[in-house]
C-alpha cells in the first residue's frame, strides 16, 4: 500500500510526500532501504527529506515504547536470535539465490546489490521506468524478504502495463506465467531463491528499454521525457 | 477465503508469524518494551501465549505498531481482523490500479488480474513460516 501511495504521489509532483510516505514503510525497514541510494544517486532532496523526517518520527515513537536501551540492544539480539529454521533459499533475493551456491553472505551478495543499485539509478529515464526499476531492484537486494512479500511485484507490474514497458495484450500471457511459476514454486517446494532470477530479468528488461529510449530521444530531439 | 484462512490459523497458529507480532505487542501494552530484546522476558510472553521458543521477536521495535490497537482482541479474532485489513488494502490497490487501466469486470484482463490477486491474497495475508 505504501508503495502505491508512494508512486501516486511522486506522479502527481508531490515528491516531499512521496517520501515520507516510504519512511513510514520502515516498519519492514528491509524492503525500504534500498530506496534510499538510488533516491541519492538521482539526486531527490525533497524524496530523501521527507523519508528522513518520517523516519524519525518512527524512531522517536520506538524510543518512546522501548527506551535508548532497547534499542541500543537490538542489533545484538537480533544477531545472538537464531532462526528456528534456514530461510536463505526461501528468500528470493541475491542473497538467497547465491545461498544455493554456498555463496551467501560473500563478497558476490555487496556485488551484485552495488551492480543493481547502479542500474536501477540509471534505469530511472522517467518516473514510471524508475519506478518499476527501483521497486525491483530493492526486492533483490533486501536483506530478508517472505515469500509473501513478492507480491509487492504488484506495484511495477501495474505500472509497467501503464507505461507501455509490458505491452497490454501480453499480460494474460505474463500473468498466467507467473502465477504458473509461483504455484509451482509452492506446491513442488523449489527453493522460492530461484525467483530472484525471475525479478532480476524484469529489472535488465526494465533497464534495457530505459537505455533504448534515451538512445531513441537522443536520435530524435523533437521528442522530450518526462 | 478469510474463514479458510483463519481456519489454517486456528490449527496451525504456532507456525504462522503473527503470534510473534502480537506478543511483542502486549509487551509493549504491559509496560515491558524495554525488555522488548530480553530472551527471558520474550520467553515468558512466549509461554502466556502459547508461543513456541524458537520463534523469538527480531524485528526493529516499530514492527508492532500496527498490531498495538489489536490487543485487546484475543489472538485468533485479531489474526482475524488484522487478515481481513491486509486483504481490503491489496484488494483496493489492485482495484484502483486496474481502474486506472481501464480494466473492467467481465474483460480476459480483468480475470487475470483476479486471479492474480486471489493468489497473492494467500500469500500476503497466510504468513506461514516456511
Amino acid at each position: 500500500m505504501f508503495y502505491a501511495l508512494l508512486y501516486q504521489q511522486l506522479r502527481r509532483g508531490h515528491n516531499f510526500l512521496g517520501g515520507a510516505l516510504l519512511g513510514l514503510a520502515t516498519l519492514k525497514f528491509q524492503l525500504v532501504l534500498g530506496f534510499v541510494p538510488i533516491f541519492l544517486l538521482k539526486r531527490k532532496w525533497r524524496e530523501l527529506a521527507g523519508f528522513s523526517i518520517s523516519t524519525a518520527i518512527l524512531v522517536a515513537i520506538s524510543l518512546g515504547m522501548t527506551g535508548l536501551q532497547a534499542l541500543h540492544s537490538y542489533p545484538n539480539f537480533a544477531l545472538h536470535a537464531e532462526l528456528p529454521v534456514n530461510e536463505l533459499p526461501h528468500k528470493a533475493n541475491w542473497q538467497g539465490l547465491l545461498s544455493l551456491i554456498g555463496q551467501d553472505g560473500s563478497v558476490w551478495v555487496a556485488l551484485l546489490s552495488v551492480a543493481t543499485i547502479v542500474w536501477a539509478a540509471r534505469a530511472w529515464a522517467n518516473l514510471d521506468r524508475g519506478f518499476c526499476a527501483a521497486t525491483l531492484a530493492v526486492m533483490l537486494i533486501s536483506y530478508h524478504i517472505t515469500p509473501q512479500d513478492i507480491s509487492l511485484a504488484i506495484v511495477p507490474f501495474f505500472v509497467a502495463v501503464s507505461a507501455g514497458i509490458l505491452p497490454r495484450d501480453r499480460v494474460p500471457i505474463v500473468a498466467a506465467i507467473g502465477m504458473g511459476i509461483l504455484l509451482i514454486f509452492m506446491m513442488v517446494q523449489i527453493p522460492m531463491a530461484l525467483f530472484a532470477i525471475v525479478l532480476a530479468a524484469a529489472l535488465l528488461r526494465v533497464g534495457i528499454r530505459a537505455r533504448n529510449a534515451k538512445a531513441s530521444d537522443r536520435s530524435n530531439p523533437l521528442r522530450t521525457t518526462v | 477465503m478469510l474463514v479458510i484462512i483463519v481456519g489454517v490459523h486456528q490449527h496451525l497458529e504456532r507456525q504462522f508469524d503473527f503470534g510473534v507480532f502480537y506478543y511483542a505487542a502486549h509487551m509493549i501494552v504491559d509496560g515491558k518494551g524495554h525488555d522488548l530484546y530480553s530472551f527471558a522476558t520474550q520467553h515468558f510472553y512466549q509461554l502466556r501465549y502459547h508461543r513456541p521458543p524458537d520463534t523469538l521477536f527480531r524485528y526493529p521495535p516499530i514492527a508492532p505498531i500496527p498490531i498495538l490497537p489489536l490487543t485487546v482482541l484475543p489472538m485468533s479474532v485479531a489474526f482475524a481482523v488484522w487478515t481481513a485489513a491486509c486483504m481490503g488494502l491489496l484488494s483496493a490497490s489492485i482495484k484502483v490500479s486496474s481502474a486506472r487501466l481501464g480494466w473492467r469486470s467481465g474483460t480476459g484482463l480483468s480475470c487475470w488480474a483476479f486471479f492474480l490477486f486471489l493468489f497473492l491474497i494467500a500469500c500476503s495475508t497466510a504468513n506461514i513460516r516456511f
